[in-house]
Protein backbone atom coordinates (compact mmCIF):
# COMPACT_ATOMS: atom_id res chain seq x y z
CA UNK A 1 0.00 0.00 0.00
CA UNK A 2 1.20 3.51 -0.78
CA UNK A 3 2.71 5.30 2.21
CA UNK A 4 0.07 8.01 2.57
CA UNK A 5 -2.77 5.50 2.25
CA UNK A 6 -1.28 3.40 5.02
CA UNK A 7 -1.21 6.28 7.52
CA UNK A 8 -4.73 7.41 6.62
CA UNK A 9 -6.03 3.85 6.85
CA UNK A 10 -4.27 3.28 10.21
CA UNK A 11 -5.73 6.52 11.60
CA UNK A 12 -9.22 5.49 10.49
CA UNK A 13 -8.77 2.09 12.13
CA UNK A 14 -7.68 3.76 15.38
CA UNK A 15 -10.60 6.19 15.32
CA UNK A 16 -13.02 3.31 14.67
CA UNK A 17 -11.63 1.50 17.75
CA UNK A 18 -12.09 4.60 19.92
CA UNK A 19 -15.56 5.26 18.56
CA UNK A 20 -16.56 1.67 19.36
CA UNK A 21 -15.65 2.32 22.99
CA UNK A 22 -12.31 0.48 23.07
CA UNK A 23 -10.10 3.06 24.78
CA UNK A 24 -6.83 1.64 23.52
CA UNK A 25 -3.84 3.90 24.26
CA UNK A 26 -1.92 5.48 21.44
CA UNK A 27 1.28 3.66 22.35
CA UNK A 28 -0.47 0.29 22.57
CA UNK A 29 -2.04 0.79 19.16
CA UNK A 30 1.20 1.96 17.57
CA UNK A 31 3.13 -0.97 19.09
CA UNK A 32 0.98 -3.35 17.03
CA UNK A 33 1.95 -1.65 13.75
CA UNK A 34 5.04 -2.36 11.63
CA UNK A 35 8.20 -1.22 13.45
CA UNK A 36 9.40 1.03 10.63
CA UNK A 37 6.20 3.08 10.70
CA UNK A 38 5.79 3.55 14.46
CA UNK A 39 7.52 6.90 15.05
CA UNK A 40 5.86 8.50 12.06
CA UNK A 41 2.50 6.93 12.85
CA UNK A 42 2.55 8.07 16.46
CA UNK A 43 3.35 11.64 15.48
CA UNK A 44 0.63 11.64 12.84
CA UNK A 45 -2.05 10.07 15.07
CA UNK A 46 -1.32 12.65 17.74
CA UNK A 47 -1.61 15.45 15.16
CA UNK A 48 -4.81 13.95 13.77
CA UNK A 49 -6.46 13.54 17.18
CA UNK A 50 -5.50 17.02 18.29
CA UNK A 51 -7.14 18.52 15.21
CA UNK A 52 -10.26 16.44 15.80
CA UNK A 53 -13.31 16.32 13.60
CA UNK A 54 -13.86 18.31 10.44
CA UNK A 55 -14.12 22.04 10.83
CA UNK A 56 -17.11 23.83 9.50
CA UNK A 57 -16.59 24.60 5.83
CA UNK A 58 -15.03 27.99 5.21
CA UNK A 59 -16.88 30.73 3.41
CA UNK A 60 -14.66 31.53 0.47
CA UNK A 61 -13.77 35.01 -0.73
CA UNK A 62 -14.00 35.66 -4.47
CA UNK A 63 -10.23 35.34 -4.76
CA UNK A 64 -10.13 32.07 -2.82
CA UNK A 65 -12.96 30.77 -4.96
CA UNK A 66 -11.07 31.63 -8.14
CA UNK A 67 -7.94 29.88 -6.83
CA UNK A 68 -9.96 26.83 -5.80
CA UNK A 69 -11.66 26.73 -9.21
CA UNK A 70 -8.24 26.77 -10.85
CA UNK A 71 -7.17 23.82 -8.68
CA UNK A 72 -10.33 21.85 -9.44
CA UNK A 73 -10.03 22.54 -13.18
CA UNK A 74 -6.45 21.28 -13.06
CA UNK A 75 -7.38 18.08 -11.25
CA UNK A 76 -10.40 17.55 -13.49
CA UNK A 77 -8.31 18.01 -16.66
CA UNK A 78 -5.74 15.46 -15.48
CA UNK A 79 -8.51 13.09 -14.46
CA UNK A 80 -10.27 13.37 -17.84
CA UNK A 81 -6.97 12.55 -19.54
CA UNK A 82 -6.45 9.50 -17.32
CA UNK A 83 -9.92 8.05 -17.84
CA UNK A 84 -9.67 8.62 -21.59
CA UNK A 85 -7.12 5.79 -21.54
CA UNK A 86 -4.40 7.91 -23.18
CA UNK A 87 -0.92 7.27 -21.75
CA UNK A 88 0.11 9.71 -19.03
CA UNK A 89 3.56 11.17 -19.62
CA UNK A 90 5.38 13.61 -17.40
CA UNK A 91 6.64 16.93 -18.72
CA UNK A 92 10.13 15.59 -19.45
CA UNK A 93 8.71 12.71 -21.48
CA UNK A 94 6.45 15.04 -23.46
CA UNK A 95 9.40 17.33 -24.19
CA UNK A 96 11.70 14.44 -25.12
CA UNK A 97 9.03 13.13 -27.50
CA UNK A 98 9.26 16.44 -29.38
CA UNK A 99 13.09 16.26 -29.29
CA UNK A 100 13.36 19.68 -27.69
CA UNK A 101 15.95 20.47 -25.05
CA UNK A 102 14.84 22.05 -21.80
CA UNK A 103 16.78 25.21 -22.71
CA UNK A 104 15.13 25.54 -26.11
CA UNK A 105 11.67 24.96 -24.69
CA UNK A 106 12.33 27.56 -21.98
CA UNK A 107 13.40 30.09 -24.63
CA UNK A 108 10.25 29.43 -26.64
CA UNK A 109 8.15 30.03 -23.54
CA UNK A 110 10.27 33.06 -22.52
CA UNK A 111 10.69 31.32 -19.19
CA UNK A 112 13.92 31.04 -17.14
CA UNK A 113 15.37 27.59 -17.77
CA UNK A 114 15.70 27.03 -14.01
CA UNK A 115 11.96 27.38 -13.60
CA UNK A 116 11.17 24.90 -16.35
CA UNK A 117 13.78 22.43 -15.06
CA UNK A 118 12.38 22.79 -11.55
CA UNK A 119 8.88 22.12 -12.85
CA UNK A 120 10.16 18.99 -14.60
CA UNK A 121 11.70 17.83 -11.31
CA UNK A 122 8.29 18.21 -9.66
CA UNK A 123 9.54 20.95 -7.35
CA UNK A 124 7.09 23.67 -8.32
CA UNK A 125 3.59 23.63 -6.77
CA UNK A 126 1.41 22.52 -9.67
CA UNK A 127 -1.55 24.49 -8.33
CA UNK A 128 0.47 27.70 -8.79
CA UNK A 129 1.36 27.12 -12.45
CA UNK A 130 -0.45 29.82 -14.49
CA UNK A 131 -3.11 28.75 -16.97
CA UNK A 132 -1.31 30.67 -19.68
CA UNK A 133 1.78 28.51 -19.24
CA UNK A 134 -0.33 25.34 -19.45
CA UNK A 135 -1.83 26.59 -22.71
CA UNK A 136 1.57 27.51 -24.15
CA UNK A 137 3.06 24.16 -23.16
CA UNK A 138 0.16 22.41 -24.90
CA UNK A 139 0.80 24.43 -28.04
CA UNK A 140 4.58 23.97 -28.15
CA UNK A 141 4.53 20.30 -27.16
CA UNK A 142 1.61 19.48 -29.51
CA UNK A 143 -0.40 18.03 -26.68
CA UNK A 144 -3.88 18.63 -25.34
CA UNK A 145 -4.43 20.90 -22.38
CA UNK A 146 -5.53 17.91 -20.29
CA UNK A 147 -2.37 15.99 -21.28
CA UNK A 148 -0.29 18.89 -19.91
CA UNK A 149 -2.36 18.99 -16.72
CA UNK A 150 -1.85 15.24 -16.31
CA UNK A 151 1.87 15.65 -17.08
CA UNK A 152 2.29 18.27 -14.37
CA UNK A 153 0.71 15.92 -11.85
CA UNK A 154 2.53 12.80 -13.05
CA UNK A 155 5.56 11.56 -11.08
CA UNK A 156 8.75 13.31 -12.29
CA UNK A 157 11.73 11.32 -13.59
CA UNK A 158 13.46 9.42 -10.77
CA UNK A 159 16.49 11.26 -9.42
CA UNK A 160 18.73 10.96 -6.42
CA UNK A 161 17.05 12.57 -3.44
CA UNK A 162 20.33 14.08 -2.23
CA UNK A 163 22.20 16.42 -4.56
CA UNK A 164 25.72 17.76 -4.49
CA UNK A 165 26.34 21.44 -4.03
CA UNK A 166 28.04 22.72 -7.19
CA UNK A 167 30.39 24.99 -5.21
CA UNK A 168 31.87 22.78 -2.51
CA UNK A 169 30.58 19.29 -3.33
CA UNK A 170 28.83 18.97 0.03
CA UNK A 171 25.63 17.01 -0.28
CA UNK A 172 22.50 19.12 -0.11
CA UNK A 173 19.14 18.11 1.28
CA UNK A 174 16.17 17.34 -0.89
CA UNK A 175 15.06 20.27 -2.98
CA UNK A 176 12.08 22.15 -1.58
CA UNK A 177 8.96 22.50 -3.69
CA UNK A 178 8.00 26.15 -4.09
CA UNK A 179 5.33 28.19 -5.85
CA UNK A 180 5.74 29.22 -9.47
CA UNK A 181 6.20 32.85 -8.39
CA UNK A 182 9.00 32.00 -6.01
CA UNK A 183 10.72 29.66 -8.47
CA UNK A 184 10.55 32.47 -11.03
CA UNK A 185 12.05 35.09 -8.70
CA UNK A 186 14.78 32.70 -7.46
CA UNK A 187 15.80 31.94 -11.05
CA UNK A 188 17.02 35.54 -11.58
CA UNK A 189 15.01 36.11 -14.78
CA UNK A 190 16.16 38.37 -17.58
CA UNK A 191 14.21 41.56 -18.20
CA UNK A 192 12.60 39.92 -21.25
CA UNK A 193 11.44 36.93 -19.20
CA UNK A 194 10.29 39.24 -16.44
CA UNK A 195 8.22 41.25 -18.94
CA UNK A 196 6.74 38.10 -20.49
CA UNK A 197 5.39 36.81 -17.16
CA UNK A 198 4.94 40.03 -15.21
CA UNK A 199 1.16 39.79 -15.16
CA UNK A 200 1.36 36.39 -13.44
CA UNK A 201 3.69 37.52 -10.69
CA UNK A 202 2.71 39.30 -7.47
CA UNK B 1 -26.42 24.97 15.78
CA UNK B 2 -28.31 25.41 12.53
CA UNK B 3 -24.99 25.67 10.68
CA UNK B 4 -23.71 22.52 12.40
CA UNK B 5 -26.74 20.51 11.31
CA UNK B 6 -26.36 21.68 7.71
CA UNK B 7 -22.71 20.70 7.78
CA UNK B 8 -23.58 17.21 9.05
CA UNK B 9 -26.20 16.90 6.29
CA UNK B 10 -23.56 17.66 3.68
CA UNK B 11 -21.30 14.93 5.10
CA UNK B 12 -24.15 12.41 4.91
CA UNK B 13 -25.04 13.52 1.39
CA UNK B 14 -21.40 13.22 0.27
CA UNK B 15 -21.20 9.76 1.80
CA UNK B 16 -24.17 8.62 -0.27
CA UNK B 17 -22.63 10.10 -3.40
CA UNK B 18 -19.31 8.36 -2.62
CA UNK B 19 -21.12 5.03 -2.35
CA UNK B 20 -22.64 5.53 -5.81
CA UNK B 21 -19.32 6.62 -7.35
CA UNK B 22 -17.38 3.72 -5.85
CA UNK B 23 -20.02 1.21 -6.97
CA UNK B 24 -19.18 2.25 -10.55
CA UNK B 25 -15.44 2.93 -10.33
CA UNK B 26 -14.45 -0.19 -8.38
CA UNK B 27 -16.41 -2.48 -10.68
CA UNK B 28 -14.95 -1.15 -13.94
CA UNK B 29 -18.21 0.53 -14.99
CA UNK B 30 -18.39 3.68 -17.12
CA UNK B 31 -19.11 7.11 -15.73
CA UNK B 32 -22.59 8.40 -16.37
CA UNK B 33 -23.41 12.13 -16.23
CA UNK B 34 -25.11 11.48 -12.87
CA UNK B 35 -21.97 9.94 -11.39
CA UNK B 36 -19.90 12.82 -12.73
CA UNK B 37 -22.31 15.22 -11.03
CA UNK B 38 -21.86 13.24 -7.79
CA UNK B 39 -18.09 13.57 -8.09
CA UNK B 40 -18.28 17.32 -8.75
CA UNK B 41 -20.52 17.79 -5.71
CA UNK B 42 -18.15 15.85 -3.44
CA UNK B 43 -15.14 17.82 -4.67
CA UNK B 44 -16.93 21.14 -4.16
CA UNK B 45 -17.87 20.21 -0.59
CA UNK B 46 -14.30 19.10 0.19
CA UNK B 47 -12.86 22.31 -1.25
CA UNK B 48 -14.42 24.41 1.52
CA UNK B 49 -13.56 21.96 4.28
CA UNK B 50 -9.93 21.93 3.24
CA UNK B 51 -9.79 25.69 3.40
CA UNK B 52 -11.49 25.69 6.81
CA UNK B 53 -8.89 23.31 8.17
CA UNK B 54 -5.90 24.95 6.52
CA UNK B 55 -6.89 28.28 8.13
CA UNK B 56 -5.79 26.80 11.45
CA UNK B 57 -2.21 26.84 10.21
CA UNK B 58 -1.12 30.44 9.64
CA UNK B 59 2.26 29.26 8.30
CA UNK B 60 0.50 27.86 5.21
CA UNK B 61 0.27 30.60 2.59
CA UNK B 62 -2.28 30.67 -0.23
CA UNK B 63 -0.04 28.73 -2.62
CA UNK B 64 0.48 26.02 -0.02
CA UNK B 65 -3.27 25.79 0.63
CA UNK B 66 -3.97 25.47 -3.10
CA UNK B 67 -1.38 22.71 -3.35
CA UNK B 68 -2.98 20.92 -0.39
CA UNK B 69 -6.37 21.20 -2.11
CA UNK B 70 -4.90 19.73 -5.28
CA UNK B 71 -3.20 16.84 -3.47
CA UNK B 72 -6.40 16.06 -1.57
CA UNK B 73 -8.49 15.94 -4.75
CA UNK B 74 -5.87 13.70 -6.39
CA UNK B 75 -5.96 11.48 -3.32
CA UNK B 76 -9.75 11.34 -3.43
CA UNK B 77 -9.63 10.36 -7.08
CA UNK B 78 -7.27 7.45 -6.30
CA UNK B 79 -9.10 6.27 -3.20
CA UNK B 80 -12.47 6.29 -4.97
CA UNK B 81 -11.07 3.67 -7.34
CA UNK B 82 -9.31 1.65 -4.66
CA UNK B 83 -11.22 -1.48 -3.57
CA UNK B 84 -9.27 -1.37 -0.28
CA UNK B 85 -10.74 1.98 0.74
CA UNK B 86 -14.28 0.86 1.49
CA UNK B 87 -14.14 2.66 4.86
CA UNK B 88 -14.68 6.00 3.07
CA UNK B 89 -18.22 4.84 2.26
CA UNK B 90 -19.00 4.45 5.95
CA UNK B 91 -16.82 7.14 7.55
CA UNK B 92 -16.62 9.82 4.89
CA UNK B 93 -16.25 12.66 7.42
CA UNK B 94 -13.39 10.87 9.19
CA UNK B 95 -11.83 9.90 5.84
CA UNK B 96 -11.85 13.52 4.66
CA UNK B 97 -10.44 15.03 7.83
CA UNK B 98 -7.78 12.32 8.18
CA UNK B 99 -6.70 12.60 4.55
CA UNK B 100 -6.46 16.40 4.69
CA UNK B 101 -4.65 16.16 8.04
CA UNK B 102 -2.16 13.71 6.57
CA UNK B 103 -1.40 15.97 3.62
CA UNK B 104 -1.07 19.02 5.89
CA UNK B 105 1.13 16.99 8.28
CA UNK B 106 3.51 16.06 5.44
CA UNK B 107 3.50 19.62 4.15
CA UNK B 108 4.39 21.10 7.55
CA UNK B 109 7.06 18.46 8.14
CA UNK B 110 8.72 19.29 4.81
CA UNK B 111 8.60 22.99 5.64
CA UNK B 112 10.20 22.37 9.05
CA UNK B 113 12.89 20.11 7.59
CA UNK B 114 13.76 22.84 5.12
CA UNK B 115 13.99 25.37 7.94
CA UNK B 116 16.33 23.06 9.87
CA UNK B 117 18.46 22.60 6.77
CA UNK B 118 18.74 26.31 6.19
CA UNK B 119 19.45 26.85 9.87
CA UNK B 120 22.36 24.39 9.74
CA UNK B 121 24.26 26.24 7.01
CA UNK B 122 27.86 27.10 7.76
CA UNK B 123 28.58 30.34 9.60
CA UNK B 124 31.72 30.68 7.48
CA UNK B 125 29.81 30.58 4.19
CA UNK B 126 30.03 33.74 2.12
CA UNK B 127 26.72 35.45 1.52
CA UNK B 128 25.66 38.37 -0.64
CA UNK B 129 27.64 40.31 -3.20
CA UNK B 130 29.84 41.96 -0.57
CA UNK B 131 31.58 38.65 0.15
CA UNK B 132 30.80 38.85 3.87
CA UNK B 133 30.79 35.63 5.86
CA UNK B 134 27.53 34.74 7.56
CA UNK B 135 28.74 35.11 11.17
CA UNK B 136 29.66 38.74 10.50
CA UNK B 137 26.04 39.44 9.66
CA UNK B 138 24.62 38.05 12.89
CA UNK B 139 23.33 40.91 15.00
CA UNK B 140 24.25 41.49 18.60
CA UNK B 141 21.51 41.77 21.19
CA UNK B 142 19.85 45.10 20.53
CA UNK B 143 17.35 47.09 22.65
CA UNK B 144 14.65 46.02 20.13
CA UNK B 145 15.43 42.35 20.67
CA UNK B 146 15.42 42.80 24.43
CA UNK B 147 12.04 44.53 24.15
CA UNK B 148 10.72 41.63 22.07
CA UNK B 149 11.90 39.11 24.68
CA UNK B 150 10.22 41.21 27.38
CA UNK B 151 6.94 41.27 25.41
CA UNK B 152 7.08 37.48 25.05
CA UNK B 153 7.59 37.08 28.78
CA UNK B 154 4.65 39.42 29.48
CA UNK B 155 2.45 37.43 27.11
CA UNK B 156 3.40 34.21 28.88
CA UNK B 157 2.44 35.72 32.24
CA UNK B 158 -0.90 36.97 30.86
CA UNK B 159 -1.60 33.52 29.42
CA UNK B 160 -0.99 31.90 32.81
CA UNK B 161 -3.33 34.44 34.43
CA UNK B 162 -5.99 33.74 31.78
CA UNK B 163 -5.70 29.99 32.40
CA UNK B 164 -6.21 30.61 36.10
CA UNK B 165 -9.61 32.19 35.27
CA UNK B 166 -10.87 29.01 33.57
CA UNK B 167 -13.16 26.46 35.27
CA UNK B 168 -11.13 23.76 37.08
CA UNK B 169 -11.95 21.03 34.53
CA UNK B 170 -10.95 23.14 31.52
CA UNK B 171 -7.83 24.30 33.37
CA UNK B 172 -6.84 20.71 33.98
CA UNK B 173 -7.19 19.81 30.28
CA UNK B 174 -5.24 22.81 29.01
CA UNK B 175 -2.47 22.39 31.61
CA UNK B 176 -2.04 18.73 30.68
CA UNK B 177 -1.94 19.64 26.97
CA UNK B 178 0.65 22.35 27.66
CA UNK B 179 2.78 19.73 29.41
CA UNK B 180 2.82 17.86 26.09
CA UNK B 181 0.61 15.00 27.26
CA UNK B 182 -1.22 13.41 24.29
CA UNK B 183 -4.99 13.93 24.00
CA UNK B 184 -5.61 10.19 24.23
CA UNK B 185 -3.72 9.93 27.52
CA UNK B 186 -5.62 12.93 28.94
CA UNK B 187 -8.85 11.21 27.90
CA UNK B 188 -7.82 8.10 29.82
CA UNK B 189 -6.82 10.10 32.91
CA UNK B 190 -10.06 12.10 32.98
CA UNK B 191 -12.25 9.21 31.86
CA UNK B 192 -13.44 11.01 28.73
CA UNK B 193 -13.27 10.20 25.02
CA UNK B 194 -10.45 11.74 22.92
CA UNK B 195 -13.08 13.49 20.81
CA UNK B 196 -14.42 15.20 23.95
CA UNK B 197 -10.91 16.24 24.92
CA UNK B 198 -10.44 17.80 21.47
CA UNK B 199 -13.74 19.68 21.84
CA UNK B 200 -12.81 20.96 25.31
CA UNK B 201 -9.36 21.95 24.07
CA UNK B 202 -10.75 23.86 21.08
CA UNK B 203 -13.33 25.61 23.28
CA UNK B 204 -10.66 26.56 25.83
CA UNK B 205 -8.38 27.98 23.15
CA UNK B 206 -11.23 30.22 21.93
CA UNK B 207 -12.00 31.27 25.52
CA UNK B 208 -8.35 32.10 26.24
CA UNK B 209 -8.21 34.11 23.05
CA UNK B 210 -11.28 36.08 24.16
CA UNK B 211 -9.81 36.74 27.62
CA UNK B 212 -6.54 37.97 26.16
CA UNK B 213 -8.28 40.18 23.58
CA UNK B 214 -10.53 41.76 26.25
CA UNK B 215 -7.45 42.44 28.39
CA UNK B 216 -5.76 44.21 25.47
CA UNK B 217 -8.66 46.64 25.19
Amino acid sequence: MEERSYFVEAALRYEALLESGQLIGLDTFVAQEPAETRDELRAFLEFNLTLGELDEPAVLTAEQEARADHVIALARGAWEHTISGAPVQNLTQLRDAQQITVGRLARQLKLPVDVLARMERGKVFVASVPNRLIEQLAQVLHASRSAIQAALLAPPPATRSARLNAVDGISEGEEQAVSFDRAFVESEPTSEEQAAWATHLP
Amino acid sequence: MQHERQWHDVVVECQERVQRIRAILTSGGTLTPEIRADLEAVILAMRNWILGRAKRFPELDEDAVSEIQLKTIQRLDRDLRSPGFGSMERQFGAYTSTTVNRIIFEFLRNMREQRVLSASESLDAQVGEEGLVRHELIEDITPERLAEAYREEQLHTRLQQAIAQLPPHDREVINLRLQGIPGVEIAQRLNLTPVNITRIYNRVVVRLHQILIVEEH
